[in-house]
Formats: structure tokens, C-alpha cells, sequence
């Protein structure tokens, strides 16, 4: 049997979300990141609240739901830095700026591409598809996923690169 | 190595956040598809009660309604809140002052409405924070603040801990306001800085340009309101009562001790620069270092017949998104030049 309504949801909520969200800050250590992970956990739970068993503890269903959130932003986490890499690799500058800035610039940059490309970026960098399940899903060839990958990349060296040569120049 | 021992290896990497792209996706992957592996993946559960962090029941309503919009009209909330935080006729900056005043503390108490956008820098430099309305912050490492999300009308900003450096964008009819550690600094059009010592019940506030006025919201701090000149810089010890001001010395100004990467403050009396996230702006940067990065990165020679031009001083602003181009003619704009690139070379001459 599967059941969870508004008044047991709200109880599980306001029981369980001080330890949901401390484990989360532990791990990503940001108050910020820990506060958006908790939100997007427990509305997982209530939109999927079909799914939710009266026959499984409670509270391993909720860490559960957590962990799934958890890997998903540890997913994102290790993509971000091997896009990171890549593209520090073609700069013509050697880093000064921290990794945290530099995935800030990443993301305003990625934010400038245009969006079928940008689309196709961010699920190949971002979310861990292959190109072949980016092509299905979007019905479109792998090779255009292939050149959109490309480009996007090519943009981003050029805007990234743009920028830290100017911090770098001002950079007494 | 048994295939059981590599793979703990894998997970281990990746819930330590340290894993390659491919390694990561390989174990999402694994764990997202097993529960009973999920299951075995020790988070959530062993967290001792020391080392909670709570909110406030108040808090999680809110959060709550984002969730399950409540039913309620939106002002009956309003109510309930503030009757719940106990305040009586207050602003909401003193009610909130009050929560997060709270000395009954057992674990720690980190106040984080969600109607609120809480900003914190935990790493080891710098970082720039842009406001809605443009004004910017610098904070330090262990910095932290809040501001409400209607930030452009209402301007108010609660810096939890640390040292944090403000440039704020004029708006005379929305006043800009900082609280820390019960004390309301308030400005219009300036740049200022804030160091919240909270520990040892102090507040330092610099005013490198424009006008501010501090006064004490806290209800067992009295003070008389103290308005601030350029170059001034006012430390408050609540626990003395003493109250000091004193005109600015070189290390009030830099917004860091180590000459991390140029960020300083644009203040009349120091040369650097300022970044926020949509534009650089330069304070007196000589233009020769300028054009040996440029050719040294690009790759191209830049050719100054005069003299002259190498060692005059840089100060102006640019857009981020602009080209390469874009930048040399603003460069060359600001200071009386021209350019014109042929082939590799760009040829630069007064006007």
C-alpha cells in the first residue's frame, strides 16, 4: 500500500529536516547548496508521493530520496571539473583564480550559449549523458550533438579565456 | 584486489567529491540503480545531536509553503509569522535580529528563511557578490549575509559574520542598509566596508566614500546616531561602550591583506580593480603592463611609437561580454588613442 498525505508528509517534514540538511551541508560544505539540496528532497518526496510505502521505515525512505539528490549534485560536481580542466588545459594563461571562481565564471559563461546548444551542453557536461542518449532523447543525429559539444566548447575556451586574461592583466 | 574492494574505492572517491567525470558517472549510475547498495551508504544517519543545525520552526513553515502552498492568503501568513517570532510592532529587521540573537543555543542556530537570500564564502578567497539593483559586495573568507529577494525596494542586508565590503548603487529613494551585530549602518551612493566581530561584541565600519549613518537597533546598546565622513572609520565595542573615530590608514582600505588576484577597493587613494559579474572596473592601472600581457597571451605585438602612452594610467570600466576589440578601442577611447590591427601587429597612437 502506498500512501502519504498532506498531514503525514508535513510531519515527516518538520521532523526530519534539520538532519537531512546538515548531512547535506556536511558533504557539500555550503549552507547554501545544503538548503536548495534539503528543498529539492523533500519535494521530490511529496510529488512522488505515490511511490511512498507504509511498509519501509520512514525515515530510510527519506534518506534514500536524499541520497538519490546527493549523487545527483556529486554527479554534477565531477562533470563540472573535468570541463574545468578541459578547458584550462587550452588557455594560453596559468590559473590564479580558485576553483570556486572559476566554476562561477563557468556557469555565467555557459548561461551565454545559444540555448539548443546550451541544451545539448549541459546534458552531455552537466547531467552525464552520452551523446547517443543526448541524440535520442532530443531527436537529433549524434552528430549534430557532436558539433553542438564542440562549439560549445570552442565558445567557452574563448569566452573563459577572454576573461582571465583580463584578470590576469590586472593582476598587479 | 578483489573487484568487491575496487569498486568501495570508486565509492568512496565520489562521496568525498573527488572522483573523475567517468568514475562519477559510473558509480551514479551503480548506486541510483541498487537500494540496497544506496542503503549501505552511511550519510544521514550517523550524525550525532551535537552536530545538528536547526532552524527555526518559523523558518521551516516557510520553506514548507514552497512546497505545499498554503490555502491562506498571503497577509494572514504575514501575521502569523511575526506573532510567532513574538515581536511587538517591529520591523522585521529587528524581529529578525531577535532570532538569531537567541542565547538559548544547543546546537547551532543559522537562520535561513526562504524567502531570504542567504551569500557565503567559505572559500579561501575573495568573492564578489552582485546585488539585484547592482551594488556589490566583496566578502571575506568566513563572511556571510542575507537579503530579502524584493531586494530593490527593500535594500536591507543582514551580514551574519565576517568582513564584507560594499559599493552601493544610488538609489535615493530605497535606503541601503547593513545590520550587523545590532548595529544599522545606512547609506546612499557610497562605498563602505563592515566588519562584524561578533565574537568579541564588536563592529567596525569604514566609509571610503559617499555618506553613512549608524545607529544601534540593539535594545541593550544605546548609542546616539553617528553620521560618517570619507576617509573616516568607526569602531564600536559594545561591551565598553566605547566608541572610537578615526580617519583611514592603508590597511582599512584593502579589502584583503594578501594581493590576491587585484581585487581592491576603487577608493580614490588606491589603484586596482574591481570586478563584478557583469564588468571590470580599473583604477589606475598603467597601460605598458597592460599591453605586455596582451602580447605575451596572444600571441601579438603591440606597437606604442610614443613613449608617452606606456606609462599614463588606465582607469575606466568594461563589459565582460565584450571581444577583444571592443576592449582595445575602450582602452584606447578612455585615454586618448587609436588602434589598428594589421596581421599580428596592433598599432597603437595618440589621437
Amino acid at each position: 500500500m502506498a500512501f502519504l498525505d498532506e498531514s503525514l508528509f508535513k510531519n515527516l517534514f518538520y521532523h526530519h529536516y534539520d538532519r537531512i540538511y546538515t548531512g547535506f551541508y556536511k558533504k557539500t560544505n555550503s549552507l547554501e547548496v545544503a538548503q536548495d539540496l534539503t528543498q529539492i528532497t523533500f519535494m521530490k518526496l511529496w510529488t512522488y508521493r505515490d511511490q511512498f510505502s507504509q511498509d519501509i521505515s520512514h525515515e530510510k525512505q527519506i534518506f534514500r530520496k536524499a541520497k538519490l539528490v546527493l549523487i545527483d549534485w556529486l554527479r554534477k560536481e565531477a562533470n563540472q571539473r573535468k570541463l574545468i580542466a578541459e578547458i584550462q588545459q587550452n588557455l594560453p594563461l596559468a590559473f590564479t583564480t580558485s576553483t570556486s571562481d572559476l566554476k562561477e565564471e563557468l556557469n555565467l559563461a555557459i548561461d551565454k550559449l545559444p540555448p539548443a546548444r546550451k541544451k545539448v551542453f549541459i546534458m552531455a557536461y552537466l547531467e552525464g549523458y552520452s551523446h547517443k542518449e543526448i541524440a535520442e532523447e532530443l531527436n537529433i543525429s549524434v552528430k549534430t550533438v557532436d558539433a553542438h559539444v564542440l562549439k560549445s566548447l570552442q565558445q567557452l575556451r574563448k569566452l573563459l579565456a577572454l576573461t582571465s586574461l583580463l584578470f590576469f592583466i590586472f593582476n598587479k | 584486489m578483489s573487484s568487491n574492494q575496487f569498486d568501495q574505492d570508486k565509492i568512496s572517491r565520489f562521496m568525498s567529491n573527488e572522483s573523475s567525470s567517468e568514475e562519477a558517472n559510473e558509480v551514479a549510475d551503480f548506486l541510483s540503480n541498487s537500494t540496497s547498495e544506496l542503503d549501505k551508504i552511511l550519510v544521514f544517519e550517523k550524525i550525532t545531536n551535537d552536530e545538528i543545525i536547526s532552524l527555526t520552526l518559523v523558518e521551516k513553515d516557510e520553506i514548507m509553503r514552497t512546497i505545499i502552498p498554503s490555502k491562506v492568503p498571503k497577509i494572514h501568513l504575514w501575521k502569523k509569522w511575526a506573532a510567532a517570532a513574538c515581536l511587538i510592532g517591529a520591523l522585521s529587521i529587528g524581529g529578525y535580529y531577535i532570532l538569531f540573537q537567541d542565547k538559548n543555543d544547543t546546537g547551532i542556530q543559522i537562520s535561513t528563511i526562504q524567502s531570504k537570500k542567504l551569500v557565503d564564502n567559505y572559500s579561501r578567497i575573495e568573492k564578489l557578490y552582485s546585488f539585484p539593483d547592482s551594488s556589490t559586495a566583496i566578502l571575506q573568507h568566513n563572511a556571510s549575509l542575507e537579503h530579502a529577494h524584493d531586494f530593490l525596494v527593500n535594500r536591507t542586508i543582514h551580514q551574519l559574520t565576517g568582513d564584507v565590503y560594499y559599493a552601493v548603487q544610488k538609489d535615493s529613494i530605497h535606503a541601503f542598509q547593513v545590520l550587523a551585530n545590532g548595529i544599522i549602518t545606512t547609506a546612499i551612493g557610497t562605498e563602505f566596508r563592515v566588519r562584524n566581530h561578533a565574537k568579541n561584541n564588536q563592529v567596525e565600519i569604514t566609509l571610503v566614500e559617499g555618506k553613512v549613518k549608524l545607529s544601534s537597533v540593539d535594545v541593550d546598546f544605546a548609542m546616539d546616531d553617528i553620521y560618517l565622513d570619507p576617509g573616516q572609520v568607526c569602531f564600536i565595542d559594545k561591551t565598553s561602550g566605547k566608541i572610537s573615530i578615526d580617519m583611514i590608514r592603508e590597511e582599512h582600505v584593502r579589502a584583503s591583506k594578501s594581493s590576491v588576484n587585484g581585487i581592491a577597493p576603487s577608493s580614490v587613494n588606491t589603484a586596482g580593480i574591481i570586478w563584478t559579474n557583469t564588468e571590470i572596473q580599473f583604477n589606475k592601472v598603467k597601460l605598458e603592463n597592460v599591453f605586455k600581457r596582451i602580447e605575451s597571451q596572444y600571441g601579438l605585438k603591440i606597437n606604442y611609437v610614443d613613449t608617452g602612452v606606456a606609462n599614463s594610467l588606465v582607469t575606466g570600466k568594461i563589459l565582460r561580454s565584450d571581444s577583444l576589440e571592443t576592449i582595445l578601442k575602450s582602452i584606447c577611447e578612455i585615454n586618448q588613442l587609436t588602434f589598428e590591427i594589421n596581421q599580428n601587429t596592433i598599432y597603437i597612437k595618440r589621437k
